[in-house]
């Protein structure tokens, strides 16, 4: 394997591992010290070496950003993998067909699009609690709607494409021509779309949190939030929790083009 | 691509219609940031702060406030009958920005018109002390209580007698309203093009959510001292911070969690006691929480020390009572931070290191600041009493809803006295207020602030600190500390009396000479 | 011309199924929007709830044929409408530059990278417009107020050309990012397809490939992705319009739902739709001039 595939996989592994075991190693996990408060980073205290400093309320920020990673990357690897499964089915069926079904199946998308999405969350809290089902929802149910868009578009212009009409003509089936031949083409935007989406959904996260959605639960978008609170006072309270997003995001994309680069069939070049 | 062509002709075009002169930019303007756009500048419907500031530019009532004191101001002055029921105020002369007169018969129309309840005047309970007003509140056809015999004389009649009537009466609920501009265009008359002012200022332009322009009425004896008032909508604190250092701000009343220290470093800065309470409310119909001890426990082990320390950090007091310090009500300071006495308290009602209590949340509305508070509070709670204890944040609403339905355990609240009197902050917990949200329902208490109506002067403080000595004890709220009015104002500005309730009698700010 | 008027019908058919949705989605959300800190009294409540109540009937009537959604519920001196088109222009110029931005920035930086696929060039400049999606603009905002706000002396406002400068930046990061990288996706995913390679071997010359075969087909992501971004950054965002103070609309999205402020977040919500709409037409007709191909489908 080449550095370009393994040293973001290696990252994205690091960054889990932190996330599942940091909180048993690192000092302090998750306790208050109200003295030590807005400590900047690898400042020593009685409860051990704090590698990223502490927030307003002397919290370690290290053992924050290890405790926030389990829920945001979580929500953000679910929401973003459903995203575009059903985006990309969605998208695929809607440009294959065509026609009648394709009109409705975009205007359906158009509606979804259009409501309003504040009240939508809002309600959805009241319909099914303030839990992480609510949250994964209330992520999901957006992002997929403008990857079916792209990957219609896709499918509708490569469908009357040669390579499609030979394996039409050789009588393969609709459902295998679209997974095998016209799919394929379009990996290089799915994956795009995918990996940035991942951010947004993180980020959204603290927006959602500020609705009312996981109030308890800290988060790496809660903690980019919360530390812009106190920018110019502890400059690293936003920047730590910004650096591993900024990662965890440039990781995402070079694994997305390693796989695109893998995954088609038509990729001659290396790029 | 066709687009960026079109867009940049469009763009252009707006550039040009832009570059319209500017008051913001004008020396003599002074500038204030209001932390929110006003939801109206009807005097009636006035609902919070960033309104009365405006308001009160632009309308008067029969009094005003002077610092912490009550100044005659429409009312040149007025008698009292023996039983204290009667009250005549004789009215100068003032007129409308049209130069009609304001009338008393006005006065009367603009009560009976905040009073009805579908008009949903937040104030309108202030006028529960004048006779017919409860009534009127509930079917909206019991004439209130004021008459007017000729054009400048009112006659106030109450259901009981209320000492700080005069104080209640610098509320810009209580403000005239020009009567012939409302009927005539309805919830618009407050439009620049239809309104009528009675204060010292008239309303040049009203931008909504860019600006409002106040500008001093010609027309008038005593001229304010400063010409144009500029209000800008400014909601984000770090904003309003900047543009103050940029000169697009002469005055701001929100200062960045983040920057008070050098905020407090820089000439212009203001730090006062306001006249408000942040606390946290017990939902005592909720198992375990409708034992007395366990609410004692939780009381005595709020860090409240420690909150103003290193939380709020402005200079704020820890709250041992509810009501601020006033004038010379007494003050209780029964609550006490104990951890050893929680402890007790708590294992007394059976909950010994809090084993078998009950995992509860603490309820608190979309904010940094509560956000922060709230984590503390669990901690310590957690640390000190062994609770387990989460949080719950909502947004505005539904933690309202929340509240109102009894649907929390532990919630953060607030409250600002209306007026400078300790009742302001008793009446909420009576057992009918809509505002009480506790659940808790006290027959003594309600009693005692019954009596307090009756006596006068210090006897009547006296009664109100007993009452509030039994809220405490029975502990349905938290107190935690004093709210301050952080602001910075331009040193330019000068003539300023300062007001606990943050409000401010324009008239009196000028520039200094240089 | 038969395409046109069948694609109008289905977008009034949508808008129609929006505006029913959405009332009803508006009637379940819970709280009030009379509620406050201090409570109004039952009756009020009771008078408020009355006077106020919508029905979907009358409620459609009005807003259909008269275009009319009755004065704002949280700013009662105001008519949404005269809210809505104070607030329009205001967002639809802020958000027309922030577009031009992210075009005039994406599309080089997304062709740039491309033609150096895989090489420093390439990393680099999606390196840069990175930025764009990670930091998010509550943070990157006031670092732009204060290092260039306080420099040209305009930090927040409307007033002035200098005014436009910071929010426009602002608001065009994330798109300038969408733009740079999915051209440049689509661009590559073009590049190995079979006439770029015909092309290539009858010794045209790379950027030749890259702009005139190359480019209109990878394009045809970035025009569907860009009409719902678009509609967004037209309709305002509410961090860059709270932190610059700018009086446009996307406020009034999130404030009329939090304030529960029914005819004005009605009123927001159908501009928005019709933006929409409209911007989703117009990409698909610029998809279906942009790939000739697709006009040979039976």
């Amino acid at each position: 394997m080449k550095p370009r595939t393994w040293l973001p996989a290696g990252l994205l592994c690091a960054m889990v591992v932190l996330c599942l075991v940091g909180p048993v190693f690192l000092p302090a996990f998750g306790e208050q010290d109200l003295a030590n408060q807005f400590l900047p980073p690898l400042s020593r205290t009685g409860s051990g070496l704090h590698w990223l400093g502490t927030d307003a309320l002397g919290r370690d920020l290290l053992s924050r950003m290890a405790q926030g990673g389990r829920l945001s990357l979580a929500v953000a690897l679910v929401a973003s993998l459903v995203a575009v499964v059903v985006g990309t089915l969605y998208g695929a069926v809607s440009g294959w067909f065509g026609g009648r079904l394709d009109a409705f199946l975009m205007r359906v998308v158009e509606i979804l699009q259009s409501l309003p999405y504040m009240f939508l969350v809002i309600v959805l809290m009241a319909l099914l609690g303030r839990n992480l089902i609510a949250l994964f929802a209330a992520l999901g149910l957006v992002q997929w709607l403008s990857i079916a868009r792209v990957v219609r578009a896709q499918v509708l212009s490569l469908r009357s494409r040669d390579f499609v009409t030979a394996s039409r003509s050789l009588g393969q089936e609709p459902w295998r021509i679209v997974l095998v031949h016209v799919l394929p083409s379009c990996l290089g935007v799915i994956s795009v779309q995918a990996t940035l989406a991942i951010p947004q959904i993180i980020l959204q996260e603290a927006f959602l949190s500020f609705l009312g959605l996981n109030a308890s639960e800290v988060s790496w978008g809660l903690l980019v939030a919360e530390g812009a609170q106190s920018m110019d006072l502890a400059p690293w309270l936003v920047a730590a929790p910004g650096v591993l997003l900024a990662l965890t995001l440039g990781s995402l994309q070079f694994l997305g083009e390693a796989w695109r680069i893998r995954m088609d069939p038509r990729s001659g070049r290396d790029q | 691509m066709r687009i960026p062509g079109r867009v940049l002709g469009i763009g252009l075009l707006a550039l040009l219609g832009a570059c319209t002169p500017d008051p913001s930019r004008s020396a003599t303007v002074l500038k204030i940031a209001n932390p929110a756009e006003p939801a109206s500048l009807d005097p009636a419907l006035v609902a919070g702060v960033p309104e009365v500031r405006v308001v009160s530019a632009l309308f008067e009532g029969l009094t005003s406030l002077s610092g912490d004191s009550v100044v005659p101001c429409h009312a040149r002055g007025w008698d009292i009958s023996p039983d204290g029921l009667i009250w005549t105020f004789h009215l100068a002369l003032h007129r409308w920005s049209d130069g009609t007169q304001v009338t008393a018969s006005e006065y009367v129309w603009a009560w009976n018109r905040a009073t009805v309840p579908a008009l949903g005047a937040a104030y309108a309970d202030l006028f529960d002390c004048m006779l017919g007003a409860k009534e009127r509140r509930k079917d909206g056809i019991t004439p209130l209580g004021a008459r007017a015999p000729d054009d400048s004389t009112l006659v106030v009649t109450l259901a009981h007698p209320v000492p700080f009537l005069p104080l209640l009466l610098a509320q810009p609920v209580t403000f005239p309203v020009p009567r012939r501009a409302v009927e005539r265009f309805g919830s618009r008359w407050t439009r620049p093009e239809h309104i009528l002012t009675n204060g010292p200022y008239r309303l040049a332009w009203w931008k909504p959510w860019r600006s409002i322009l106040a500008v001093a009425r010609q027309d008038r004896g005593e001229k304010a001292g400063i010409d144009s008032l500029l209000f800008l909508p400014v909601e984000d604190a770090l904003t309003a911070w900047q543009m103050s250092r940029a000169g697009q701000v002469d005055w701001l009343f929100q200062l960045p969690l983040s920057r008070l220290k050098p905020a407090q470093a820089r000439p212009g800065f203001h730090s006062t006691p306001q006249f408000g309470t942040y606390f946290f409310r017990i939902n005592v119909t909720r198992k375990p929480f409708d034992d007395v001890r366990v609410r004692q426990a939780l009381q005595a082990a709020m860090p409240r020390e420690d909150l103003v320390r290193y939380v709020t950090s402005a200079g704020e007091l820890p709250a041992r009572r509810l009501v601020p310090a006033i004038g010379t009500y007494p003050r209780s300071d029964s609550v006490r931070t104990d951890f050893v006495t929680a402890r007790r308290l708590l294992r007394e009602a059976g909950f010994p290191g809090g084993q078998g209590f009950p995992r509860f949340e603490i309820l608190f509305n979309s904010l940094d600041l509560h956000r922060r508070i709230a984590e503390v509070v669990a901690r310590t709670w957690h640390d000190s009493l062994g609770l387990d204890v989460g949080l719950l944040n909502y947004e505005w609403k539904s933690y309202l809803e929340a509240m109102k339905g009894l649907d929390y355990a532990v919630a953060r609240g607030a409250w600002v006295g209306d007026y400078l009197d300790p009742q302001t902050f008793l009446d909420v917990f009576r057992s009918t207020s809509g505002n009480n949200r506790t659940g808790w329902k006290n027959a003594g208490f309600d009693s005692l602030l019954d009596l307090s109506v009756k006596s006068q002067g210090q006897e009547r403080l006296e009664i109100l600190k007993q009452a509030e000595g039994r809220l405490l004890e029975d502990a349905a709220l938290i107190p935690v500390y004093f709210y301050r009015n952080l602001e910075w104002r331009n040193p330019r500005i000068e003539g300023i009396v300062e007001n606990p309730m943050g409000l401010y009698d324009w008239t009196r700010a000028r520039w200094r000479q240089p | 011309m038969r395409h046109l008027i069948s694609r109008l019908l289905q977008g009034m058919a949508t808008f129609l199924c929006v505006l029913i949705a959405s009332f009803h989605l508006m009637k379940v959300a819970p709280g009030s929007p009379w509620s406050a800190e201090r409570a109004l009294s039952p009756e009020a409540m009771q008078a408020l709830e009355s006077k106020h109540a919508m029905h979907l009937g009358p409620f459609l009537e009005r807003v259909l044929l008269h275009a009319d959604f009755g004065p704002s519920w949280k700013h009662p001196d105001q008519s949404v409408r005269d809210i809505l088109f104070q607030a329009l222009p205001v967002s639809l110029e802020l958000g027309a530059w922030a577009l031009a931005l992210a075009l005039l920035v994406g599309i080089p930086a997304g062709l740039f990278a491309a033609a150096h696929a895989g090489r420093w060039g390439d990393r680099l400049s999606m390196g840069i417009v990175l930025v764009g999606v990670v930091v998010p603009s509550f943070v990157i905002a006031p670092l732009l107020q204060e290092w260039i706000g306080l420099r040209i002396g305009v930090v927040a406002g409307w007033e002035g050309p200098w005014s436009r400068v910071l929010p426009v930046f602002c608001a065009s990061l994330a798109t300038t990012t969408w733009v740079a990288r999915m051209l440049r996706a689509g661009l590559l995913d073009v590049l190995s397809e079979e006439h770029i390679r015909t092309a290539r071997a009858k010794g045209l010359s790379e950027s030749v490939i890259l702009l005139r075969h190359a480019l209109p087909a990878a394009l045809v992501p970035v025009v569907q992705m860009l009409a719902p971004a678009a509609a967004g950054l037209l309709t305002g965002t509410l961090v860059i319009e709270q932190v610059f103070q700018v009086p446009g609309l996307g406020r009034h999205f999130v404030q009329s739902a939090l304030q529960r402020d029914f005819p004005l977040a009605l009123g927001t919500l159908c501009l928005y739709c019709l933006l929409l709409l409209l911007l989703n037409a117009l990409a698909d007709m610029a998809t279906w001039l942009l790939d000739v191909r697709t006009r040979s489908r039976p």
